[in-house]
């Protein structure tokens, strides 16, 4: 029985729903149950039966005991991914209607020039042109065109248009132009249904502010119809506070904020990282990590740095830019799906693509033909033939194997064994080279991280990844399978406002951002009451955007007090573990000042129970292939209900747990410490591997 | 048999595309000039310790020919004189592999045990190396003595000691000295990075292991293109591309090629191509090479791997003293972009017959200009006039993009916006949209090329570069149809306006500048593309109600706009019978 209040969070993802909550204790209960992308609130309410079900309490019992009930969603980006989102109409300045489509000519891989560009959100036609012009200190050129504005309004009346957005040139720098257009489109359109990019995205540089604002408009049809219906039933079926969601930056906000801003949902699922990795930093006391969420197609990183979660303002769906503030994830195509081919001048090749969950690994037998690293690991014997994934799935080795010897047995004559520890030593050189982008590469030494392996796959793989990088610890959740509804119970409300200001950074420039600070903070604030009594005090953090002249790109960094040589230096100290040096004695620009309300709710504890130090039993031994050098041996297999706090075992061993299966090389150390995580204590050898 | 098996092959070529891209992020972090930490016009690669080039995951497509030449000049220069510590330096097209003098390329040996194993390498474009004009490009160059200083391969440093003397006379000839003094740190910098990062494969793997990766890395890349050209139809195919201007006086010169396609390879032969010129459009050996290998991967596909085993199976020959093989002292600094762009399309249209599937359309060349003096607060700028980009030409399943970057990097230049370009130069910009009518007819219509509209709010030097404003410079394939030619023309505040030279350079006062860039080819004919999709291009503006009927024969009536399919069909039908 749980002890009132408890928190929910629900986190849907393609295939499952995952669903955790915690009580007044800190007990915590966790299911996963199937997802219904036809129908998403079908799914929510589903969810919440099976828990209902599982503690044996009718649901309205369960939604009037809960304090906190938090929603990760993918609606946002399956809209985008799908192309299911709303019919666009886009008001432009003069002259600029093809911004969006331009998209700066980018393309990431200049050799690959043979696909297009993904289809435009919103076609020519409905770009329709505003006169009017501001200078780029926002200073008005030319006046506002109301009637281009009023034709543009009859326009997509006429064409059917359902959303319309309003990107004017150097609206970052003055809002007034936009806000006007805006005034006239109420006489036509709900405010739910109007975009303004100084609102959206109120950053310099018109394709992504357009792009940004453009994706706001699109998604916006599916997912605020989506979360007031969700709300409304919750609340019927008993749920006394708001419906709160995950938002990219990894925050939560009411539906009022999401109806707002939809662009902000569009990390929601993964940017649950965020208070997944503060949970894991306040029980193992290690502050700098590299999550390493993988799972059947991709795998997601972030890196948190002494507490703190790396963020950005721009992120990617399927090619899609969006400028939003959001927890820095660094998405990469490899998984427990990815695909290993026989190239043309015959070499091993394994993805970027994917067999997803259908067809699947050809283990799974339901019609894939192709090996992929699950089958590997399958081969490998590190996962076990038969039941899988709680019984959803049967593996089955011997499909593996032969779809292994196909391709590479009998065109070069590799050995499915042979091929398959090359498959997974190519997949942990994948992770690697991932983990050394997101740290390595910024300066960062990782002998100084941890990290954490989540998600179905990451622990299989985490051990080695973390010796080949001399990185020595391991930690993996207890609840790594449902790590991201776990983590938005370990959430704070934050809601984040930047004003873009490009002036030189001297001491009465900074005195100026003062005023803009507490402005933008009056602001947050009135926003942030709205959570009624919930959570602390409104609390406020500022940064300062600030680059060398001439230069495009920029850090961020904290403002506390106006002593402008203590944020100078900060600055410099930041650039120099970036780039190594820093001009001293360059001028600075400030591109922005951001200012972050939070409130913040007391963390989830869970209790603590000390174990004592003792040697778990087997739940049996397993041939497995442990590396190229060891090569097939009996290992021990543990059962991870049987992992209490204090247990203690050496590697090489399989520990096969609810949601993962976690494989450890030799000398590896795991113990469980006293709240239940699993911390592997990797045997890095004196000096890391290279190939 | 290969000596590695083919996962150590694979893990080998990861690792070693890695630490290539490892030195790409310490130069972009390091180096001191824009044109590095966001434009990337640099290259870092890895050569095998007999100059091969093994791998080169970091870079821009025309730098990837020249550094096994470069490499094989060092050898033959210090034969016996390449130790631990030392690092070398050239930039000569002539006599060290180089693409053009602007850039430089690092050289670092890397040693296992007192043995070469390797080298370390990183090709860049620096920001100003003396020469007649500022910012490394001199149209007006007749000799390659007026477009900077020559390097060839020279021992920047010797056994960890940098040559001071040597150090001073570059800085010297430079009009940007302090960032060529960091930009060279940083490029010996990310070699360092790299050759310590390589020492580290060659410890676990032995210096012997690392030879059978070099050799079997070649050995994969030559099977891979080998089983690309196997997927042509045999037989002799010829393509050629046309100068109209020489940067002085109208021309008449040509780039020809014929490419002899066989079960075992390539045959490049330039029979045929004009005498060089007397403006810098003058194309040296290597860079030849990696215009040659850009037309060809372009064409034959992103997977085939860019290393030095390609060139087993290409041979080029190219005549002494011609555009595509130019002799000292034939100026060269456009080489990077005309004439590759030129070579590449002479291959692309040599090449389609003998895969139809895998046709590229032209890309039109260039109709902006640079723009350079002090703005409002006397601060010197040059500005490139990048926002007015051509269309690229349609592939198969593809139309052409409508505005990007040039042929060089394969368009992988990204357009500043319109908002960081007014912040940076005293421009008012008025217009930037795709051209209706701009781009090549065809089954996949051509990219459209962008008008652009900038207002210069004072007096400027104009260097005016109007490459795709003379005749047409793209082409369509399969029965596309090349698009239309670019224009640049001026309005002066006064009201009266002027059409300024294609090439030259002129100084004027406040202005509005429009430049109307051409757009791209069109693949197949245009009679077969969806009346459906047709429509959609003149509702959207891009195709013109007139062009649709003259050009696609689709005729469109109503006020709503619907295709009347009869009369489309008659008409398509009559187009066919004639």
């Amino acid at each position: 029985m749980l002890i009132a209040p408890w928190r929910i969070g629900i986190d849907i993802g393609g295939t499952f729903t995952d669903v955790v909550a915690i009580d007044a204790n800190g007990r915590i209960e966790a299911l996963k149950s199937p997802s219904r992308p036809d129908d998403p609130t079908a799914g929510v309410m589903a969810a919440l039966d099976a828990l209902a079900r599982r503690l044996d309490v009718p649901k309205k019992q369960l939604l009037g005991g809960c304090s906190m009930l938090v929603h990760g969603s993918t609606i946002a980006t399956n809209t985008v991914l799908e192309g299911k989102g709303a019919m666009v109409g886009l008001l432009t300045t003069k002259g600029f209607r093809d911004t969006l489509e331009i998209r700066r000519g980018i393309r990431e891989d200049p050799w690959n020039h043979r696909p297009p560009f993904p289809r435009v959100l919103v076609p020519r036609r409905w770009r329709l042109p505003v006169g009017g012009r501001l200078d780029r200190d926002g200073l008005e050129l030319t006046a506002l065109n109301e009637g281009d504005v009023l034709a543009g309004s009859a326009a997509f009346r006429a064409a059917g248009v359902e959303c319309v957005a309003v990107s004017f040139l150097h609206s970052y720098a003055n809002g007034a132009h936009e806000g006007r257009a805006m005034e006239i489109l109420l006489a036509d359109w709900d405010r739910d249904v109007i975009f303004c990019s100084h609102e959206i995205s109120p950053y310099a540089g018109e394709y992504g502010r357009t792009s940004s604002t453009v994706l706001a408009a699109y998604v916006s049809k599916r997912v605020v119809p989506y979360l007031r219906s969700l709300e409304g039933i919750l609340r019927k079926n008993g749920l006394f506070g708001p419906l709160l969601l995950i938002q990219s930056n990894g925050g939560i906000a009411s539906v009022d904020e999401i109806a707002r801003n939809p662009a902000c949902l569009l990390l929601s699922g993964p940017a649950a990282q965020v208070g997944a990795l503060k949970y894991v930093a306040a029980t193992t006391g290690i502050d700098n990590l590299i999550s390493l969420e993988m799972g059947g197609t991709s795998c997601d990183l972030a890196l948190m740095e002494g507490g703190h979660v790396h963020s950005t303002d721009r992120i990617d769906i399927a090619g899609y830019l969006a400028l939003v503030p959001s927890v820095d994830i660094h998405s990469v195509s490899a998984g427990g799906g990815s695909i290993a081919r026989l190239d043309a001048g015959g070499m091993v090749t394994l993805g970027p693509d994917g067999a997803g969950s259908l067809p699947g690994p050809v283990c799974y037998r339901r019609g894939g033909q192709d090996p992929t690293n699950t089958d590997a690991q399958l081969v490998l014997g590190r996962l076990a033939p038969g039941q899988f994934a709680g019984g959803t799935l049967d593996l089955d080795d011997q499909a593996a194997r032969q779809a292994l010897q196909r391709v590479y047995g009998d065109t070069i004559g590799l050995a499915p064994e042979a091929a398959a520890l090359g498959i997974v030593e190519l997949m942990d050189q994948n992770l690697r080279h991932a983990v050394e982008h997101v740290s390595a590469e910024r300066g960062f030494d990782l002998r100084d991280f941890a990290l954490v392996a989540v998600g179905g796959a990451g622990a299989l793989h985490a051990s080695s990844v973390a010796r080949s990088l001399g990185c020595s610890t391991v930690c993996i959740p207890r609840l790594a399978g449902v790590f991201c509804a776990f983590g938005m119970l370990n959430s704070d409300v934050r809601l984040d406002e930047v004003r873009t200001i490009r002036r030189p950074f001297i001491q009465s420039a900074l005195d100026h951002f003062e005023w803009v600070a507490l402005e933008l903070e009056t602001g947050l604030r009135a926003r942030l009451m709205a959570y009624g009594d919930a959570g602390s005090e409104p609390l406020f953090s500022r940064h300062i955007d600030l680059n060398y002249l001439d230069q495009q790109s920029q850090l961020s960094v904290e403002w506390t007090d106006n002593d402008i040589e203590r944020i100078i230096a900060a600055y410099e100290e930041r650039y120099s573990l970036l780039y190594g040096h820093a001009h001293k004695h360059s001028p600075l620009m400030t591109c922005a000042v951001r200012v972050s309300g939070s409130r913040r709710f007391p963390g989830v504890s869970i209790q603590k129970i000390p174990g004592r130090g003792y040697v778990p039993p087997t739940s049996g031994q397993r041939r497995i292939v442990v590396s190229r050098d060891i090569g097939a041996v009996d290992v021990n297999v543990y059962d991870g209900a049987d992992l209490k706090p204090g247990a203690r075992l050496v590697g090489p061993a399989i520990i096969n747990d609810v949601t993962t299966t976690i494989f450890i090389g030799k000398g590896d150390r795991l113990e469980v410490d006293a709240s239940n995580n699993l911390i592997v204590r990797v045997a890095v050898p004196a000096q890391g591997g290279a190939v | 048999m290969r000596p590695i098996d083919a996962i150590s092959l694979a893990l080998g070529q990861k690792q070693l595309d890695h630490i290539c891209r490892t030195m790409g992020w310490v130069m972009a972090r390091t180096a001191r000039s824009p044109i590095f930490s966001q434009s990337h016009d640099f290259s870092c690669f890895i050569g095998s310790s007999a100059g091969q080039v093994v791998s080169q995951a970091d870079g821009i497509p025309i730098h990837t020919g020249g550094g096994g030449i470069a490499l094989a000049r060092l050898l033959e220069t210090f034969k016996g004189h390449i130790n631990l510590g030392d690092c070398f330096l050239a930039n000569d097209p002539y006599v060290a592999g180089g693409n053009h003098l602007p850039d430089f390329t690092i050289m670092r040996p890397v040693f296992l045990n007192g043995a070469l194993i390797a080298f370390t390498c990183n090709r860049a474009h620096q920001s100003d190396i003396g020469g007649g004009a500022a910012g490394t490009y001199n149209p007006k160059a007749e000799e390659i003595f007026h477009e900077g200083l020559r390097i060839p391969v020279v021992k920047l440093v010797s056994q960890g000691e940098v040559q001071d003397d040597l150090w001073r006379l570059i800085l010297l000839n430079s009009r940007t000295p302090d960032l060529l003094d960091g930009d060279l740190r940083a490029m010996l910098g990310s070699t360092e990075i790299g050759a310590k990062r390589l020492q580290d494969v060659a410890s676990s793997m032995g210096a012997e292991g690392l030879n059978q990766l070099f050799a079997s890395l070649l050995d994969w890349a030559e099977e891979s293109f080998i089983a690309a050209i196997r997927k042509l139809t045999p037989g002799i195919y010829t393509g050629e591309d046309f100068f109209d201007h020489d940067c002085f006086e109208t021309v008449e010169a040509r780039i020809k090629t014929a490419i002899t396609v066989s079960a075992d390879g390539l045959l490049v032969d330039f029979a045929g191509t004009s005498p060089q010129m007397r403006g810098f459009k003058n194309s040296p050996l290597a860079n030849t090479r990696s215009a040659v290998l850009l037309g060809l991967i372009s064409f034959l596909g992103a997977h085939i791997p860019r290393n030095d085993g390609v060139f087993r199976r290409v041979r080029i020959v190219a005549p002494e003293g011609s555009l595509v093989n130019a002799k000292p002292p034939a100026p060269v600094t456009a080489d990077t972009t005309y004439p590759a762009h030129h070579i590449v399309h002479a291959i692309w249209k040599a090449l389609s017959p003998a895969a139809p599937d895998l046709s590229c359309a032209g890309w039109s060349r260039i109709s902006h200009c640079n723009t350079s003096g002090r703005d409002g607060s006397g601060r010197y700028y040059v500005a490139y006039q990048w926002l007015a980009q051509p269309g690229t030409g349609a592939v198969k399943g593809r139309d052409g993009f409508n505005v990007m970057g040039q042929m060089t990097t394969l368009g992988g230049l990204a357009l500043p916006e319109v908002e960081d370009f007014e912040t940076s130069y005293p421009f008012l910009v008025e217009r930037q949209e795709f051209v209706t009518d701009g781009g090549g007819p065809g089954r996949y219509r051509g990219g459209t090329g962008a008008e652009v509209m900038v207002h210069v709010k004072h007096p400027a030097e104009y260097s005016f570069r109007g490459e795709g404003n003379g005749n047409p410079t793209s082409f369509g394939v399969l029965g596309g149809h090349a698009a239309g030619v670019g224009n640049c023309s001026i309005r002066f505040e006064d009201g009266s306006s002027y059409i300024p030279p294609r090439f030259g350079v002129e100084r004027q006062p406040p202005l509005t500048l429009t430049i109307r860039a051409a757009g791209g080819g069109g693949f197949g004919a245009p009679f077969e593309r969806p009346p459906e999709e047709v429509l959609n291009d003149v509702l959207d503006g891009m195709v013109s109600r007139e062009k649709a009927e003259a050009d696609y024969g689709v005729i469109l009536s109503g006020k709503d706009l619907h295709v009347d399919e009869k009369a489309t069909r008659v008409r398509r039908q009559n187009f066919k019978a004639r």
